[in-house]
């Protein structure tokens, strides 16, 4: 629970409340109406709160969510505070509109430039999305800018796009003997097989030091080939143990991403194993192989309709995928750690459900430009959902500089430099 | 008189946040720390790197990075500073400015609709036109060969050299209409039941045996073959191609950031917009061929008529809706080809004169008879 405080700025008779979890300020027409325990929710974040009236002998009155004593408000660490707290959750105060808004001059400004202001329309949108998540209270912070996304995209274009693009298209511009052909198109399949996990670790190498919260960066040090080494022996496996292997690859992959993101100076862990998403995921492809064999069976004895029975197929089985997703989530974020602090994910598979149901409904009724909204929408219930438990000593995370900046080092560098353009 | 307001304060060195008290002067920010110090930032070096849009904290960075920051709630801040030092806060982004933007922002959403429908209508087809006599032959010919290989492989070809020449002879009439044509047109015959022809780009033109048997006189075919030899000297495929990679940019320049949410009405757009060109590309196949037809001194009303048998034959069959066809409306196009040609010539030649049409069109099932009964399915 969170508090809020009171200050008078203004004047005695229109005091502002403060929601200390999305800092947003509201007048109090009649200070008179608040009773001692009246309770009352933030407007902009749904978070509840109770009024304390203070003694008489304090100069500010003061709210307080867990009705305890309320503390002093003049200038100290509130990191100290925040240590009192023990649950810290996450928020989205982001508005469809204003993003659609956004998106408009974005796409207005890329027309006009030729395709070039793309990448600066995209960090000015991620800085928004940024801007609007809070975590206790507090926004995050987005620094990267254009110039990064499109020295990442040129980047990207030329270990892996050109070699990808002349490779598959080699036969079209050069006379290659039919027997080279499907070996050529074999190395370009491999060229995009090896793209995705060097993208998906520079990425968020990129990302990490890209974001602050509090001023502090996150960073990620994990290399490149540590995680493709882990990639290939996880999709191999995958792949031989007909995808039984897969809860053991996804906990494996969320351990080396999350246990190599740094806070500042502290690490964050991750405690998961594959066999805890062992359960729902054999529960998950056994009734997905039982439905499809149901299926199958029918169609083949005439049972039923067979447009009927392929309809059914998305019915029965979409909220079996859903309550995985929602599992496989859930299952990652109880088992990361920083600190002393767990974090925790109270996701239900309703409210996934109900949050996927409604954006394939708003995309396809708007033809996808609802996609504002859609966003809005996860980012809400992802984050609303998040939150952090027990003691994390904020004094003591300290900015690393070191690993803060991330630049290009020539090719050899290359595959640990981070880069982003997706 | 100075204003001093609350503020959260980041070192940029520890993840402790202090409340902190600014006092706002007209050269530079105040910062009264807890510990009784104060910090002043004048403002030409201060960034603002949030707090632009509603529901956003200001954040005033200051210094290198790692930065020091201020963060506070409410844009009273930055009113504030506006009023104390209007020329020095310039940089810092002013909320009464946030109706303007609103207005640029509707400016915006009009032109996106202007610049998007120009460039859909005359744009994407005028730089595919233009850009087009920049691609080689040689180019096309190679991506020829795929397509045919790969929608006319070589088993199922009939060969019968002496009626295949006098097909050839139909080619050639109309081909010498264009002088100093940089294609070579090769004429192959599939042996299939469907009623389909098509050229590939470099001069490949196919002819599906369904089609050959359904023409009841060579000029009736020569009518088909030019509507498909002018997809090859029009250089249709190239233009697609251009115009497909042109609209893709388009629609990722329109789609920006979230594109997979996008993604089911863009590939929506991006097939309509395909749909359209290719009825373009279409009428332009019929206006030409019909010149064509008229240039190599053949009656162009034969185009007409097998158009017109396919067009009653077809009749049982609801077709999609026109904006959803590759093809215009065959009732548009047989009255347009009709208004273009006219009155039938009095000095039409004819074509293979002394030749039994029937018997050349049947050059697949006389082939199924003699060297490779394999190859040819049943006929009706």
């Amino acid at each position: 629970m969170n508090t809020m405080e009171t200050h008078t700025e203004t004047s005695e008779r229109a005091p502002r409340v403060t929601c200390h979890r999305c800092r947003g300020q509201y007048r109090i027409r009649d200070i008179h109406r608040l009773t001692h325990r009246a309770r009352s929710i933030c407007p902009a974040c749904g978070t509840r709160f109770a009024v304390v009236i203070p003694t008489p002998s304090e100069q500010h009155s003061h709210a307080s969510g867990d009705l305890r004593p309320p503390t002093s408000l003049t200038s100290v660490p509130s990191g100290s505070a925040e240590t009192l707290d023990p649950i810290k959750r996450g928020s989205f105060h982001g508005a469809g509109g204003t993003l659609l808004g956004m998106q408009i001059v974005n796409v207005c400004l890329t027309i006009l430039t030729l395709g070039a202001y793309h990448f600066w329309a995209k960090a000015k949108i991620r800085r928004y999305l940024f801007s609007h998540t809070a975590f206790a209270g507090d926004r995050f912070a987005y620094h990267g800018t254009g110039k990064e996304l499109y020295q990442g995209f040129l980047k990207a274009m030329l270990v892996f796009g050109i070699p990808y693009f002349s490779l598959g298209a080699a036969h079209t511009f050069l006379t290659v003997p039919p027997s080279v052909d499907p070996f050529l198109q074999a190395m370009a399949g491999l060229v995009l097989f090896l793209y995705v996990p060097v993208a998906i670790v520079n990425a968020r190498r990129y990302r990490c030091t890209r974001t602050s919260w509090r001023g502090i960066r996150f960073s990620f040090r994990g290399r490149t080939v540590d995680f493709l080494k882990l990639y290939f022996k996880g999709w191999l496996f995958t792949v031989l143990s007909l995808g039984t292997y897969y809860p053991y690859f996804h906990t494996q992959r969320q351990a080396f991403l999350h246990s190599h993101t740094y806070f500042g100076n502290q690490r964050f862990h991750f405690t998961g194993h594959g066999s805890g998403l062992m359960v729902p995921f054999a529960v998950t492809l056994f009734t997905t192989y039982a439905v499809l064999c149901l299926c199958g069976f029918a169609l083949a004895l005439q049972l039923t309709n067979g447009g009927l029975t392929l309809l059914l197929i998305p019915l029965v089985l979409g909220p079996v995928w859903v309550w995985w997703l929602g599992q496989k989530q859930k299952y990652c974020w109880d088992h990361t750690t920083f600190g002393d602090a767990q974090f925790s994910c109270s996701i239900t598979w309703q409210q996934l459900f109900t949050l996927y149901l409604g954006n394939v409904a708003l995309l396809v009724v708007t033809l996808g430009w609802a996609w504002p909204w859609v966003t809005v929408r996860d980012a809400r219930v992802f984050l609303g959902t998040l939150s952090l438990q027990g003691t994390t000593d904020l004094d003591h995370v300290l900015q690393d500089s070191a690993e803060t900046s991330v630049t290009g080092e020539g090719l050899s560098n290359l595959l640990d430099t981070g880069f982003d353009m997706d | 008189m100075p204003i001093s307001r609350s503020a959260h304060y980041l070192d940029g060195r520890t993840a402790t946040r202090y409340r902190v008290t600014l006092t706002i002067t007209p050269t530079s920010l105040h910062i009264g720390m807890p510990d009784g110090s104060t910090k002043q930032w004048p403002y030409e070096q201060i960034r603002q790197t949030q707090g632009t849009y509603r529901g956003e904290p200001v954040r005033l960075e200051f210094g290198p990075e790692p930065a020091e920051a201020i963060v506070t709630g409410t844009t009273t801040l930055l009113r504030e500073i506006h009023n104390a030092a209007p020329a020095a806060a310039r940089h810092f982004h002013n909320p009464t400015s946030r109706n303007a933007r609103l207005r640029w922002t509707v400016y915006a959403a009009v032109g996106v609709v202007l610049m998007v429908v120009g460039l859909y209508r005359w744009g994407i087809p005028g730089v595919a036109a233009a850009a087009t006599p920049y691609v080689p032959v040689a180019w096309e010919e190679s991506l020829g060969q795929q397509v045919v290989a790969h929608l006319a492989p070589e088993s199922p070809q009939c060969r019968d050299p002496e009626r295949l020449q006098k097909l050839d002879r139909i080619v050639q009439t109309l081909t010498a209409t264009r002088h100093a044509s940089p294609y070579r047109i090769t004429l192959s015959v599939v042996d299939a039941p469907t009623i389909n022809a098509f050229a590939a780009p470099g001069g490949q033109v196919v002819i599906l045996r369904g089609l050959l048997e359904q023409t009841d006189s060579p000029e009736q075919l020569a009518g088909v073959l030019a509507h498909e030899l002018q997809h090859v000297y029009q250089r249709h495929t190239t233009k697609a191609i251009l115009e497909q990679t042109a609209m893709t940019f388009l629609l990722t320049a329109v789609s920006g950031d979230l594109s997979g949410g996008l993604a089911l009405g863009l590939e929506g757009a991006r097939t309509m917009g395909s749909l359209h060109y290719s009825r373009t590309h279409e009428t332009e196949a019929d206006i030409e061929g019909l010149r064509m037809m008229q240039a190599a001194h053949l009656d162009p009303t034969a185009m007409t008529t097998f158009h017109g048998t396919m067009e009653n034959r077809a009749q049982d069959h609801a077709g999609p809706p026109d904006f959803l066809s590759t093809h215009p409306d065959m009732g548009e196009r047989l009255a347009r080809l009709a208004t273009l040609a006219g009155p039938p010539p009095s000095d039409a030649q004819r074509l293979l004169p002394g030749e039994d049409w029937k018997d050349i069109r049947s050059l697949c099932r006389l082939q199924a008879g003699g060297r490779s009964a394999s190859v040819s399915p049943d006929l009706p």
